[in-house]
């Protein structure tokens, strides 16, 4: 079914709300999207406009765990009529996951250009380090390596003023 | 496993732009990648929570930080403190001398010319024909506004009006580098106004007269240009220049009856080029911080870290019980933000710090 030809010319049909688009995630398993919804990743725009004849894309940087809850993620900010409370809170429970999850939500985000989970998943990580040292805030994130000597200078130079 | 230290550069970028000062300087802090994705000159104060100045005396101010709620005080060149309008920087003058523009957190400062050094520059001629002292007593800033923050690759200008003992003196302005102050040459009928605010908008310094004259510095004839008369409906009310999202605004703090705390904000957009002005009802995403010698404005948006400000508020504060309140233009409502009463009224001001000072 196609809607009727505009009269000035646009390069894009408008999305059929129905129609769905299959993603297999880098080992092998498909997942259904409406197309509504994976407009939300402008990486899964370009290529649905540029191979419209196929509705299988292939997404090979992300497993199917986590593309399955990125779908999960696209279909619900695609949704008509939710309200903003109950889908902040929906966001929070979203990304109420450990370390690992977390991160590779926000690489897919970035891999798939979806704003709005990348959005959700860097405020969820500043929310992580607010009130934390350098320290603590390695310890969080597990991180190994440390500034130079000439840093570790400059950083207490720079943050003098909340010691006076 | 993953290796956070190892995330894209352009995503470390976007998780430190969401941070407050606190945080972001100890994500500086964290190691080397990460130190390297949050630049200096990425930080972007105007998008965080303001802090409030409240206490000045004793060469020490004192800053609350509302996301932390902690306290940090810190030396400062002067026992008068004012903020400015370029974020992260303050005025400090001991005794209406030696007045010294200072960022509290870099600790970079720069002494202004003394006022005494005041060069007149005549109209009609061209050549100065030796610096002209003029006949002043006792001359201190009465208001105070900069082009811009100090910094090693731009100059700035700061234009000052100046009183004196025998009331109102006049405008002058001063270029980075130079040694003296050269005067305005105001209009006869301005000479003796008092200026109620000064700021720096849109390449202009606009000035608002007690007589609620609006006037334009004119770079290239060094006078002062009235544009409009604003308020003919306010009476009892004080007015502050703000800009917000690239326009320049009136807000009005109205004191209630028997000059009673303020009950009531109006918000004017100013038309410079027409010399009109037009209520504003709404401040949609942003929200405004009023000051006596500089406010200005926030904006929410997906990265900024504006924790316990609301949208669409005016803050300010109430010079009749010195607390520090929220205005809700949807309603009208008054709540107070902070109730710190015991801070030295003049002192009490919003500050946006910032520590990318070079000089």
């Amino acid at each position: 079914m196609s809607s009727p030809p505009s009269a000035s010319a646009s390069s894009s049909p408008p999305p059929c709300p129905k129609k769905m688009i299959t993603l297999r995630s880098s080992d092998g398993a498909t997942f259904e999207i409406e197309e509504t919804a994976a407009l939300q990743s402008k990486t899964l725009e370009n290529m649905i406009h540029e191979n419209c004849a196929s509705t299988l894309i292939p997404v090979p940087n992300i497993t199917g765990e986590v593309l399955a809850r990125v779908v999960e993620f696209c279909s619900k900010h695609a949704e008509a009529g939710v309200d903003d409370e109950s889908l902040g809170a929906w966001d929070e429970e979203f990304v109420a996951v450990d370390h690992t999850t977390l991160f590779d939500y926000i690489r897919a985000a970035n891999f798939l250009e979806i704003p709005t989970l990348l959005d959700l998943g860097c405020q969820t990580v500043a929310d992580m380090i607010k009130g934390k040292t350098p320290d603590e805030i390695k310890k969080t994130f597990k991180i190994t390596t440390a500034c130079t000597p000439e840093e570790e200078e400059e950083v207490r130079g720079e943050n003098q003023w909340a010691f006076e | 496993m993953v290796n956070w230290e190892e995330l894209p550069r352009e995503i470390l970028e976007f998780i430190a732009r969401r941070l407050s000062i606190e945080d972001f300087l100890a994500f500086r802090g964290v190691c080397t990648s990460w130190r390297s994705t949050a630049a200096k000159e990425t930080y972007d104060t105007k998008s965080k929570t303001p802090w409030l100045m409240i206490y000045a005396d004793n060469q020490r101010a004192e800053f609350r930080s509302p996301t932390t709620g902690r306290i940090y005080p810190m030396q400062v060149p002067g026992s008068h403190v004012r903020t400015l309008s370029a974020p992260g920087w303050i005025l400090a003058s001991q005794g209406d001398r030696e007045y010294h523009i200072f960022n509290p957190l870099s600790r970079v400062g720069i002494e202004l010319p003394a006022l005494t050094k005041l060069r007149r520059k005549s109209r009609l001629r061209v050549q100065l024909d030796g610096p002209k002292r003029l006949q002043c007593r006792h001359p201190r800033i009465n208001r105070i506004a900069l082009s811009s923050g100090p910094s090693s690759t731009r100059s700035y200008v700061v234009m000052i009006h100046i009183h004196q003992s025998l009331g109102p003196l006049g405008f002058a302005f001063h270029r980075s580098g130079e040694d003296a102050w050269t005067a305005v040459s105001p209009a006869i009928y301005l000479r003796r106004s008092t200026i109620l605010q000064l700021i720096y908008y849109d390449g202009l310094f606009v000035a608002l007269a007690a007589n609620k004259q609006i006037m334009t510095f004119n770079k290239r004839n060094h006078l002062m240009e009235s544009r409009l008369i604003l308020g003919q409906n306010i009476f009892e009310g004080h007015p502050y220049l703000v800009e917000y999202s690239g326009s320049l605004l009136a807000a009005w703090t109205m004191w209630g009856e028997g000059n009673g705390p303020v009950k009531k904000i109006r918000v004017f957009k100013v038309d410079l080029e027409k010399g009109t002005e037009e209520e504003v009802m709404s401040l949609g995403n942003a929200s405004l911080f009023l000051n006596g010698n500089s406010s200005f404005s926030v904006e929410f948006n997906a990265e900024s870290c504006l924790l316990g400000v609301k949208r669409n508020h005016v803050y300010f504060i109430d010079n009749i019980d010195e607390k520090k309140k929220s205005y809700r233009m949807d309603n009208g409502e008054v709540e107070t933000y902070f109730d710190a009463t015991s801070c030295h009224d003049y002192a009490a001001a919003w500050f946006q710090p910032d520590f990318s000072a070079f000089l």
